[in-house]
This record gives C-alpha cells, sequence and structure tokens, in this order.
C-alpha cells in the first residue's frame, strides 16, 4: 500500500484529502505544521508528499526544500490558495515539484492528479 | 468679570455666615436666666452690678441698712441678697423682689444678663468655676475609678459612625473583589468549556461531512430521509446552537476551499439540515454582528429566498450590515435596475466602491445592469459611483447620457466624467473639455487639460495656449504643456522656444527627456 504525507493545517480539508485518498486505497499520514512535517519525512518512508504552503513553524518552501534534498525521489504536490504570490509558486516549481493544485479545489480532481503521479 | 464677582460675594457670604456662626457661639456665654443666676451665686461681687430689696407689691425699696453693703440699701453680692430676701419673708412676711442695678441706675433682668454677657465677653471679668461641694479633686477621683466605656459591645460599634462607615467599606470591598473573582472563574470556565465543546464538535462534524459528500451524490443526499441524515448529523445534537456553529463555519468554509459539484452538495446540507432557518433567524437579530453573520451566510450559501429579508438592510445605518447586504443583494439579485444602490442614504467609502465593483464586475460579464440609474440618485457618491463604473468596466454606450448630464451636475462631478472621457478616449465629446478648460476650478482645468491631450481638438490646443499666457501654477502649466505636446507638437515647440520662462524650460527638459515623460 502506497504512503502519502499530508501536511497541512486546516483540520478540515486534510481530513477531506485523507478520507478521499484512503477510498482510494492509500495509507495517508496527517501532520498539521512544518515541524512535524519535516520529521515524518524523516521518519517515514513516504511515496508521495501532499503539502500546503502556509502551514505553522515552516513553510512549505522550506518543507521542499528538505524533501528534495533528503528524499529526491518522493514526488510533492503542493496545495495552496490562489492569493499566495506567484513567485512562491514558481519557486516550488523550480525547486521540482511534481503538481500544484490551487484552492478552491475539487478533491476528486487531486484524487486523479495523485494516481497519475504515482503511476509513472 | 462675572464670575470673580461671583466668587467674591460667595466668599463674603460665607464670611457673615461665619461671623454670624462666632456670634451665635458669643450669645452662648449665659444662655439662660438660670445659668444667669447661677453665674451670679458662684461669681460674688461683679463691678457695676448691684441689688437692691423692693416690695413685690408696690415695687417701693425695702429700707434695711443692716443688711446692706451701703447707706443706701445696695447690696453687691447676689448671695446676700438672695439671703436678706429669705430673712424678710421668715420674719416680717414681706414679699420682697431682686432690682438690678447698673452703676447705680435700676434695670430689668434681661438688662443685667447682657451686662454680665459683656463684661464676660470682653474679658472685664473672669467666670469663678464652682466650689467643689465634696472638696475632692474630680481627677483624683476619676483616676482611683477602673475605666469602663459607657458604650461597649454592639452599641459601642453601632454608636460610632466613623467605625462603622469603615467597616461597610472594607465589607463592600471585599464582597466586589470576591464577586469578581467568582465571575472572572466562571467566565473562565465557560469559555474553556466552549473551547472544549468546539473541539469536541469539530471533530463529530468532520467525519460525517466527508463521508456525505465523497458518498454521496447531489440527488441522494437531496432525497435522503430524515433518519437517514440524523444518523449522520444527531437530531439532540442539532439542537445545540453550538453544535450547529460548527457546522454553519465547517459548510461555509469548505464552501470557500472546494469547488465543482462539492459546493452543490454543500448548499443541499446546509438547506436539508435546515441551517437556512437559523441564518433567517440572524437576520432578525438585534445585534449587528449577528446579522452580518447571516448576510454572509445568505451570500456563501446562495439563499436566494432570503433576499427580502436581506434587502431590508441595505440601507442600514450600520456600515458593515449596510456593506454586506448591498454586497449580498448584487450578488444573488436576478434585478438588474441596481435602484437599492440608487437610493442608498449614506455615502460609500472607498472600500465599499471597491467591494461593489468587484461584484458589478463580474455580473457584467452575465448580464447588463442598468448603471445609468445610479446617475439618477440623490446621493452624490452613489452618482460618482455611478461614472467610475461606466469607465471601469467600459460601458461606451453611457458615453451620451453622462454628456447629457454633464452640465447639471457640480465640478466634482464633471471631474469624474471627464476622466472617464478621458479613461475611455472618446474623441466626439471634446466641447465639455473645452468648456471645463474655461472653468474657474482649478481642479477641473486640469483634469481637462490632462483629457485634452487624449480628446482635445484644435479649439481645445488654441484655449490650453491662452491659459498658457496667462501664467498658470507648475502644476497646471505642466499639464498644459504635456498635452499641447500631445495634441499639436509644432504648436508645443512653437511655445516653447518662444517663452525663455525658467519653468517652461524645466517642464520641457522633462517631457523630452524619454525615461522621465511618464513620471
Amino acid at each position: 500500500m502506497k504512503k502519502i504525507l499530508i501536511i497541512e493545517d486546516d483540520l478540515l480539508i486534510s481530513s477531506l484529502v485523507q478520507f478521499r485518498l484512503k477510498k482510494d486505497g492509500y495509507d495517508t499520514v496527517l501532520v498539521k505544521d512544518g515541524n512535524a512535517g519535516i520529521a515524518a519525512i524523516d521518519s517515514e518512508i513516504l511515496d508521495l508528499i501532499i503539502t500546503d504552503v502556509m502551514i505553522p513553524f515552516k513553510n512549505g518552501i522550506e518543507i521542499i526544500h528538505h524533501a528534495i534534498k533528503t528524499k529526491p525521489q518522493t514526488p510533492i504536490i503542493v496545495l495552496s490558495s490562489l492569493g499566495e504570490e506567484e513567485k512562491v509558486v514558481l519557486e516550488a516549481f523550480n525547486l521540482g515539484v511534481a503538481d500544484f493544485i490551487p484552492k478552491p479545489f475539487n478533491p476528486n480532481e487531486l484524487a486523479i492528479r495523485v494516481k497519475r503521479i504515482l503511476r509513472l | 468679570m462675572k464670575g470673580k464677582r461671583a466668587i467674591v460675594l460667595a466668599f463674603l457670604l460665607f464670611l457673615m455666615a461665619q461671623t454670624n456662626k462666632v456670634l451665635g457661639q458669643e450669645e452662648q456665654i449665659l444662655p439662660d436666666s438660670a445659668s444667669f443666676v447661677q453665674f451670679l451665686i458662684n461669681q460674688g461681687e461683679i463691678p457695676g452690678l448691684e441689688f437692691r430689696l423692693i416690695d413685690a407689691t408696690d415695687g417701693t425699696p425695702v429700707d434695711s441698712l443692716t443688711a446692706t453693703d451701703t447707706k443706701i440699701g445696695l447690696i453687691s453680692e447676689y448671695t446676700s441678697a438672695l439671703a436678706r430676701k429669705d430673712s424678710l419673708l421668715q420674719s416680717d412676711s414681706v414679699s420682697a423682689a431682686i432690682q438690678f442695678l447698673i452703676y447705680k441706675e435700676q434695670n430689668t433682668f434681661p438688662a443685667a444678663l447682657e451686662f454680665v454677657s459683656n463684661l464676660l465677653r470682653n474679658g472685664d471679668i473672669i467666670a469663678k468655676t464652682p466650689t467643689n461641694v465634696n472638696g475632692k479633686d474630680v481627677i483624683s477621683l476619676a483616676n482611683k475609678e477602673r475605666y469602663s466605656p459607657t458604650l461597649s459591645g454592639t452599641s459601642a460599634y453601632f454608636g460610632d459612625f466613623k467605625i462603622f462607615a469603615i467597616s461597610v467599606i472594607i465589607s463592600l470591598f471585599f464582597v466586589f473583589a470576591f464577586l469578581m473573582i467568582l465571575f472572572m472563574l466562571i467566565f473562565k470556565a465557560r469559555r474553556n468549556r466552549k473551547e472544549v465543546l468546539l473541539t469536541v464538535y469539530d471533530e463529530q462534524v468532520v467525519g460525517p461531512l466527508s463521508e456525505i459528500l465523497f458518498e454521496k451524490s447531489l440527488e441522494e443526499l437531496e432525497s435522503l430521509s430524515d433518519e437517514e441524515l440524523y444518523q449522520s448529523f444527531p437530531a439532540k445534537q442539532l439542537k445545540k446552537p453550538l453544535y450547529n456553529q460548527v457546522l454553519v463555519e465547517r459548510i461555509l468554509a469548505l464552501n470557500k476551499k472546494m469547488k465543482g459539484d462539492f459546493k452543490l452538495k454543500l448548499k443541499a446540507l446546509y438547506k436539508r439540515l435546515q441551517l437556512d432557518k437559523a441564518t433567517m433567524d440572524k437576520l432578525k437579530s438585534s445585534k449587528w454582528d449577528k446579522v452580518v453573520t447571516g448576510l454572509v451566510e445568505v451570500n456563501e450559501m446562495d439563499l436566494g429566498e432570503a433576499i427580502k429579508e436581506v434587502q431590508k438592510h441595505v440601507n442600514s445605518p450600520n456600515f458593515h450590515i449596510r456593506s454586506q447586504a448591498v454586497a449580498t443583494v448584487l450578488t444573488l439579485s436576478e434585478d438588474i435596475n441596481l435602484s437599492f444602490l440608487r437610493d442608498q442614504a449614506f455615502p460609500l467609502s472607498r472600500w465599499q466602491q471597491m467591494n461593489y465593483l468587484r461584484i458589478i464586475k463580474y455580473l457584467s460579464s452575465n448580464r447588463e445592469l442598468n448603471i445609468e440609474n445610479l446617475f439618477d440618485s440623490k446621493n452624490q457618491s452613489i452618482r460618482l459611483f455611478g461614472y467610475k463604473l461606466v469607465r471601469v468596466i467600459g460601458r461606451v454606450d453611457l458615453l451620451a447620457k453622462l454628456e447629457e448630464k454633464f452640465d447639471g451636475v457640480t465640478e466634482v462631478e464633471k471631474i469624474e466624467i471627464i476622466k472617464t472621457f478621458e479613461y475611455l478616449g472618446v474623441p466626439s465629446h471634446t466641447e465639455l473639455v473645452n468648456s471645463s478648460l474655461r472653468s474657474e476650478n482649478t481642479q477641473l482645468v486640469i483634469m481637462a487639460a490632462k483629457a485634452a491631450g487624449t480628446i482635445g481638438d484644435e479649439q481645445s490646443a488654441k484655449i490650453i495656449l491662452e491659459l498658457l499666457a496667462g501664467n498658470p501654477s507648475f502644476r497646471l502649466k505642466m499639464t498644459l504643456l504635456k498635452s499641447l505636446q500631445s495634441l499639436d507638437s509644432a504648436l508645443y515647440t512653437d511655445f516653447v522656444n518662444r517663452d525663455s520662462a525658467l519653468d517652461t524650460q524645466t517642464i520641457n527638459s522633462h517631457l523630452s527627456d524619454p525615461l522621465l515623460i511618464d513620471v
């Protein structure tokens, strides 16, 4: 079973995403802040990371930096609001994230993108 | 001056009152006849005051040389007069009375009292203390007695007003302090309980919400029976306002972050759970924050049936209610008339204009709104907003109406209309610009001069040259020269070459510099 790390401080969003991904048969690890996210990246064997940009303690860009440095093979999906600065999104893509999903989003669309990335 | 006089008058009145008080105290030396008689007995001889015995019936002096101090029957001490009077009564059965003489002149009892009082007051005589009948020292006697207070126990406590008052104040202080601590503890406990309940309800709500959104289609959701619905969201919980609040907040938050059919499902669920009724109740609340929350909920959940209730708030005196109500009606109402906005009694703030503009701009892509209705508003800020809308939305079809209005509006509005013409760049309305260039309002002339550069004609260039000849201010001159340069570069060059004024040359060098031209 493939394992996905979800880093999202909004309980409702993370629960919805977790619910949807579990429905598709994935194992999920849910954390609410950047520090816990980095700890999970270091301790878990992950197949995919889904992270928000604006999260407590460490932002999404720092998480991406850490993940690419320590787990370069693990794909990353960034989940973020459209209102956030364009340069942050560009920076995320430059770092090599697999996908970017702007909020508001459709969880079914997220599930399809996850499936596609994990099949590659 | 009046104040000073009043102060002086008040001071004099105070002094008079004080003088009365002092005189009143002086009159208390011998307050009554009994004390006067007792004083006479104690005092003995008083200079100037003498006594004589007279017959009580006819007032003739009683002749008794043996008992008197002088040969004319005058007695110097009151006690002697009293003793003589008693002896006469016992021996001769003569009813005698004591007559008072002041410096040998016969006087009445009150006159004698007044005389003695004056002597005492002036310090001419010193009152003798009465002789101790027991012949013992009162203080030494008192020292031998063991002290015991006159008032003891409860009567001592209530008898002393100051102690009683202080005790009451201290008691009240402790009572209030205790009540405050109690209130804070209760408040904190309730808040903590609320926070705990919010977390609990949050967790209770997330699961069923996710399940319904992913497991049920929109049709299935709408056809769910109450029993099925209550399995996910218990009826008992739905009766709790805090649970409902959490549910509403979560559905609204999801509605903002989700898209596609999830939005429709959330709206259907909102109505199935009858949360829209709670929203309607909020609109009728007397608390402004609740009304605003209700309006936000109506807006977010597209509760079209609430539009009549929302319309009641569009002219509310409360800024937040009014702003949210207008935004909600703009979003939900099918009405393209905008009469509710036209009839606004309160001026529009810049923030409100931005907010409404965003909505109207979005709506304009779907339907054509009657923005021209705003030009007839009695509220100037609404009319100005209408002119801005023409500009921002690009309603060129309304320019003719603006031209019709132009002569009858205020100069602030004229500036806004010219700005609109300039922005839309329609060159058929040069007459407005040219007439405004001759206005006495500097701001209007500057705006017209700026517009002339874009939509002006040969006539505009001539007027600009006339204005430049009149030595305008630096700012106006800069605008005029910039417009002239756009309108007719030959005229501009000719003017600059002819006019050697320092500011003209400075402006010319600025306008000629490709890096500075737009600064």
